[in-house]
């Protein structure tokens, strides 16, 4: 009984997150992100130098778009399953994995928020 | 069972497990890969940029245009490539656009492609990239007479002899190398120039030691089920030795090279580049540089590498063919391309530590031309706006998504890029969302006030799996303007 309630639990978690829809769409679409704030500068940043190349703008390209859900994102920057490069702490430091991961969550909800027609 | 934090990480790690890791499996979906029945039409209302600014088409019906400079006499003058991809010869030449958007010839030349002009003292500076007869230099007059600066850069490959800019009296341009990564193998053949050249190679502009490995493959120049082997910086077919010694000498692949405006000798000014195709000077007068970089392609493919922004320090070399900005290609992790294996380093020593580029673009996305803003009136003072083509997927490496065809602002201080110019039904050109926006962004260049951004479209270039599809007569040249003060 508790197995099949933690697999329903289990199941539900991974539609769930699968089915988030990334709200990514660059300023043209969704007007200036506000990054003022030292944190989210950093993790803009970091994105630039260290994801871009592979999805740009979060947005599918290379890669496919990415997940926004903190868990996922840095399981998979610190595993690298599949096709993408793993980051070591050494180069990128959980530290600024955070702001990395706060700046991906805040560029998302900003697009999701002032999606246009 | 599990405790409620495992329990999330578990369950976000079951999702990965189950969607990603399914990368070598899901098709490409490149910005070619799709159909176009002519002619285009374009609208800026498909066409969305920042707020403040308006987009405006200036030209249309130019075949494979390349670049945009001003005369003296105010009016843009446009280089059509006469070449492109897929081996479909034209006419190289210049075009002046008239006030009514049409287009008068100035000069045309016979040694495509021109890939890109710049202006100084009312005279048009062209690269020729010369995939018949190598690279030149040319200067042409608005009477259209024209001289040349330079000759017998190495084009005839992969990549051509691109740029250009001019700054205190020397033209400065830049020239892609011969191949993906420096051996040459079934792609050059597939490119259709190893037929017409079987000979040719990449040539190093100082000395170099090989570590000496070689790559076979078939060979499509004879007619039976022979293979050849073949080496970095050799003939197809010519094995390397360890330790070889590979002579340099200029004009050289991979580097930026400079002559006086007058004519006169052929300069080095920094090697160690793959395909540097955009040249501008920034606000700090330093030279800068975007670089299309590795293809996962040919006998030494590499996987995931970002086209580059390089602020350019002269003298230095700039790591190819054996690192990708300050990394190097060994970083197995990062650049095996799937099921293929790992590129190891071609070169025994390496002439200098490779520096960290200025921005890092997306991979295939082909960031060319570029210009600085200078402008409190256009705003983003010292941003760059590079112009990029989008990919050619799959003939490079296959991609999830079309990266490219819209113009992107980089802060190169920080290296962040941000979309500036896009399509509005999404990414990938007008062409595959059935829509009248921007097919292929090739260069990007401010009008000499520095209040409109001018946008040169190289127009339709679909990709099948056999070859790129070049549609002539699709090129636009888009303007974007301030429409509110910033
Ligand atoms: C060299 C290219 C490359 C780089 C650099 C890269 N990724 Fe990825 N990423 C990929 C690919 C390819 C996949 C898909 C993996 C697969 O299916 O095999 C992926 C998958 C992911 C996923 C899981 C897919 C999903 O649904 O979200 C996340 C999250 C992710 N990347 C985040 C990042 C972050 C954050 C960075 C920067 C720290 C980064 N990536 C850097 C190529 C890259």
């Amino acid at each position: 009984m508790r197995r099949a309630g933690a697999t329903a639990a289990i199941l539900a978690l991974v539609l769930s997150v699968s089915a988030c829809t990334p709200g990514y769409r660059g300023e043209p679409l969704s007007g200036p992100l506000d990054v003022s704030g030292p944190l989210l500068a950093e993790g803009q940043r970091s994105f630039a130098r260290h994801c871009h190349q592979c999805h740009p703008g979060a947005q599918a390209g290379l890669g496919p778009s990415i997940t926004p859900s903190p868990v996922i994102i840095r399981i998979q920057v610190r595993s690298g399953l599949g096709a993408m490069p793993a980051f070591s702490e050494e180069r990128l430091p959980d530290a600024e994995l955070d702001a990395l991961v706060a700046y991906l969550m805040e560029l998302s909800a900003h697009g999701l928020a002032v999606r246009g027609p | 069972m599990l405790r409620a934090p495992y329990r999330h990480a578990f369950a976000a790690f079951l999702v990965l497990a189950l969607t990603t890791a399914c990368f070598p499996f899901q098709a490409s979906r490149g910005g070619g890969q799709t159909d176009f029945e002519g002619p285009r039409v374009v609208d800026p209302a498909d066409v969305a940029v920042v707020a403040g600014f308006t987009v405006e088409v200036v030209a249309e019906g130019l075949t494979f245009p390349t670049g945009v400079a001003f005369g003296d006499d105010g009016r843009a003058y446009v280089t059509e490539s006469g070449y492109a991809y897929g081996e479909v010869f034209t006419t190289p030449r210049l075009v002046r656009i008239e006030r009514d958007g049409s287009h008068t010839v100035v000069a045309e030349g016979d040694n495509p492609p021109w890939n890109g002009v710049d202006a100084w003292q009312g005279d048009l500076f062209v690269a020729e990239g010369g995939v018949l007869e190598g690279g030149r230099i040319l200067r042409i007059t608005p009477g259209g007479s024209v001289s040349v600066l330079a000759e017998g850069l190495p084009s005839q490959g992969d990549h051509h002899t691109n740029g250009p800019v001019v700054r205190d009296g020397f033209v400065y341009v830049g020239q892609g190398v011969v191949t993906n990564s420096a051996v040459v193998g079934l792609d050059s053949y597939g490119f259709g120039w190893l037929p017409r050249f079987p000979d040719l190679h990449d040539v190093p502009c100082e000395d170099v030691v090989l570590v000496g490995d070689s790559f076979e493959t078939p060979d499509p120049l004879t007619d039976g089920d022979t293979t050849v082997r073949t080496g970095a910086f050799s003939p197809f077919g010519v094995a390397a030795e360890p330790q070889q010694v590979v002579r340099g000498s200029v004009p050289c692949s991979g580097a930026i090279m400079r002559v006086p405006v007058e004519g006169g000798e052929l300069e080095l000014v920094a090697w160690g580049f793959r395909n540097p195709f955009g040249l501008a000077f920034g606000p700090d007068d330093e030279l800068y540089v975007t670089d299309n970089m590795y293809d996962d392609r040919g006998s030494r493919p590499v996987f995931g590498a970002g086209d580059l922004l390089w602020r350019v320090v002269p003298g230095w070399w700039y790591g190819w063919p054996d690192f990708h900005g300050d990394r190097p290609l060994t970083d197995a992790d990062h650049y095996r391309p799937p099921r293929r294996p790992a590129p190891g380093f071609v070169l025994a020593t390496h002439p200098n530590e490779p520096l960290q580029p200025a921005a890092v673009l997306a991979v295939h996305s082909s960031s060319n031309g570029f210009d600085f803003s200078r402008h409190a009136g256009f705003g983003f003072e010292g941003d760059a706006f590079v112009a990029q083509f989008g990919d050619m997927a799959p003939g490079v490496g296959k991609v999830l998504a079309p990266p490219g065809f819209r113009v992107v602002r980089v802060d190169v201080g920080t290296g962040v890029v941000q979309d500036f110019l896009v399509n509005r039904d999404g990414s990938g050109p007008a062409s595959l969302h059935g829509s009248a926006g921007l097919e292929r962004p090739v260069a990007a260049r401010f009008d000499p006030e520095g209040t409109a951004l001018y946008v040169v479209d190289f127009g339709v270039m679909l990709v099948t799996d056999e070859a790129p599809v070049p549609i002539p007569g699709t090129g636009v040249l888009w303007r974007v303007v301030r429409s509110e003060a910033p």
